[in-house]
């Protein structure tokens, strides 16, 4: 109790325009990565279930590499090691790109598992009435696999947004990022730490309540 | 054409089918005409599925040869897509697409194989699937339908190419008995109107009654065959009489 009447949140007041500044780049890194993970996802889920051996194997080696090690070394690798041999880009597309292709190797393991599931009966029907390749793939099994997959991707997306902090530790400015320069400054951290805390746990709840709602509009044709 | 005076509708000649090293179907000869009702009985594992997956190349032969209304399922350059127009497929456990309404289940194949448009498909649907009785669930998604209910979508699904012939696959096995009735009556009624059908039943009674040609099916060869009178009230084969003896 004493600790918490020692609060003083005004300097949260004082740093609202920069926090808010940085709400807005964990919002962009996240929208970029959601966009670029899910591209990686579907196009490595191909892969993953396609009819060539090597494009089997290179991506299932892609998802085992990026999946099983840990994000902030590839935002490390991609910030201090990729200009070592001649790639430079600015901190936040390096970090952006190493959290798309960790959540996007995750999502393809989501999507690979989800296509897998649509029975072989629904592949069959389809191709009994003559649908081909594409529209059986578009009509038929994507939106089976989807539905299948929704709350693994759901997880994925809030593990993603979580994980946006990392890039901070490079010196990008989203919320966390800045929440330590002011931290830096002005020597007081409880009350930043809380409010970033408060933000974080307040976006997971929304995106919840958001998938929750997707989920029961499709229970209607759960089977 | 007048050479051919009763040209088949659908043909298998000589076809052969393995499944690695097992032989599934051998040597299989089949004629049915326009009009007729062919029904295929016989044990499980038999090999009268495959039979019927090979009429619309969801199985791909070995040897032989299969005709559907004079396209021959080995030709390279019959597209697949021009095949499966002309056949349609009800399986056993109905397949219908769950994520999409029952009209929606019948009206996908015609517009995007025959490329109708919207209100085309819509009207062929509804009138497809008040022929099966089901006008009213036409909103309803597969999971809302009893399987009689569903089944019968799958039928207007299947009607809805205007295909040359239909295939059954045990269309009511995966059914309760007290609900088979109405999935035999609109295959009755289907029959009735001269629909070309292969039939694969377990439904003796159908079989016996609604059939123009019977099939007993044994171990990949076709044991027996010919009409429903002879083939159930005098078989001939051993391995037939002690099917039906097992069956009826
Ligand atoms: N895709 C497949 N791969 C391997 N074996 C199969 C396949 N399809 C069918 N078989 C085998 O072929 C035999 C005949 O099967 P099927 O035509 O389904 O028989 P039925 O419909 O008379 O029960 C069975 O022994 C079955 O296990
Ligand atoms: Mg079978």
């Amino acid at each position: 109790m004493l600790a918490a009447a020692r609060l003083d949140f005004s300097i949260v007041r004082e740093a609202a325009p920069a926090l808010a500044h940085g709400a807005l780049v964990t919002a962009e890194i996240t929208a970029a990565g959601l966009a670029g993970s899910l591209l990686v996802g579907i196009g490595g889920a191909a892969l993953r279930t396609s009819k060539s051996r090597a494009a089997r194997t290179a991506a299932a080696a892609f998802t085992e590499f990026f999946r099983n090690t840990p994000p902030l070394v590839h935002i490390f690798f991609a910030y201090f090691a990729l200009p070592a041999i001649g790639i430079n880009v600015p901190g936040i597309v390096a970090a952006t790109t190493a959290l798309i292709l960790y959540q996007g190797a995750i999502a393809i393991e989501i999507i690979r598992a989800g296509l897998e599931a649509v029975p072989a009966g629904q592949l069959e029907a389809a191709d009994a009435l003559g649908l081909g390749g594409l529209d059986r793939f578009r009509s038929v099994v994507v939106p089976q696999a989807l539905r299948i997959s929704l709350p693994a991707l759901g997880n994925n997306l809030i593990s993603l947004f979580k994980n946006t902090s990392l890039v901070s530790a490079i010196g990008v400015l989203d919320i966390t990022g800045v929440a330590q320069d002011v931290i830096a400054q002005r020597l007081s951290s409880a009350e930043l730490y809380l409010t970033i805390g408060a933000f974080y746990l307040l976006s997971v709840f929304a995106f919840s309540a958001v998938l929750r709602f997707v989920e029961s509009r499709l229970a209607r044709y759960a089977t | 054409m007048t050479a051919e005076p009763r040209s088949a509708m659908v043909s298998l000649d000589g076809v052969r089918k393995s499944f690695g090293s097992h032989e599934v179907l051998k040597d299989i000869n089949l004629s049915v005409a326009p009009g007729e009702v062919c029904c295929i009985i016989g044990p499980s594992g038999s090999g009268k599925s495959t039979i019927l997956r090979c009429i619309n190349r969801l199985v791909r032969i070995d040897g032989g040869e299969v005709t559907v209304d004079g396209l021959r399922v080995t030709d390279p350059t019959v597209k697949d897509v021009d095949l499966r127009r002309r056949v349609g497929m009800v399986f056993q456990q109905f397949n219908l697409f769950p994520h999409m309404s029952a009209l929606r289940n019948v009206t996908l194949a015609p517009r995007k194989v025959l490329g109708l448009s919207a209100a085309e498909a819509e009207a062929r649907a509804l009138s497809l699937l008040g022929k099966v009785g089901l006008a009213e669930k036409a909103g309803s998604y597969p999971a809302q339908l009893s399987g009689g209910q569903q089944q019968r979508v799958a039928i207007a699904r299947a009607l809805a190419l205007e295909p040359k012939v239909m295939l059954f696959d045990e269309a009511t096995s995966a059914l309760d008995p007290e609900i088979t009735g109405e999935v035999l009556a609109v295959m009755r009624e289907l029959a009735a109107e001269h629909t070309t059908m292969i039939c694969v039943t377990h439904e003796m009674g159908f079989a016996r009654e609604v059939g123009t040609h019977v099939v007993f099916m044994d171990g990949g060869s076709i044991v027996e065959e010919g009409p429903p009178r002879s083939v159930f009230e005098n078989p001939q084969a051993e391995r037939t009489k002690a099917f039906l003896s097992k069956v009826l």
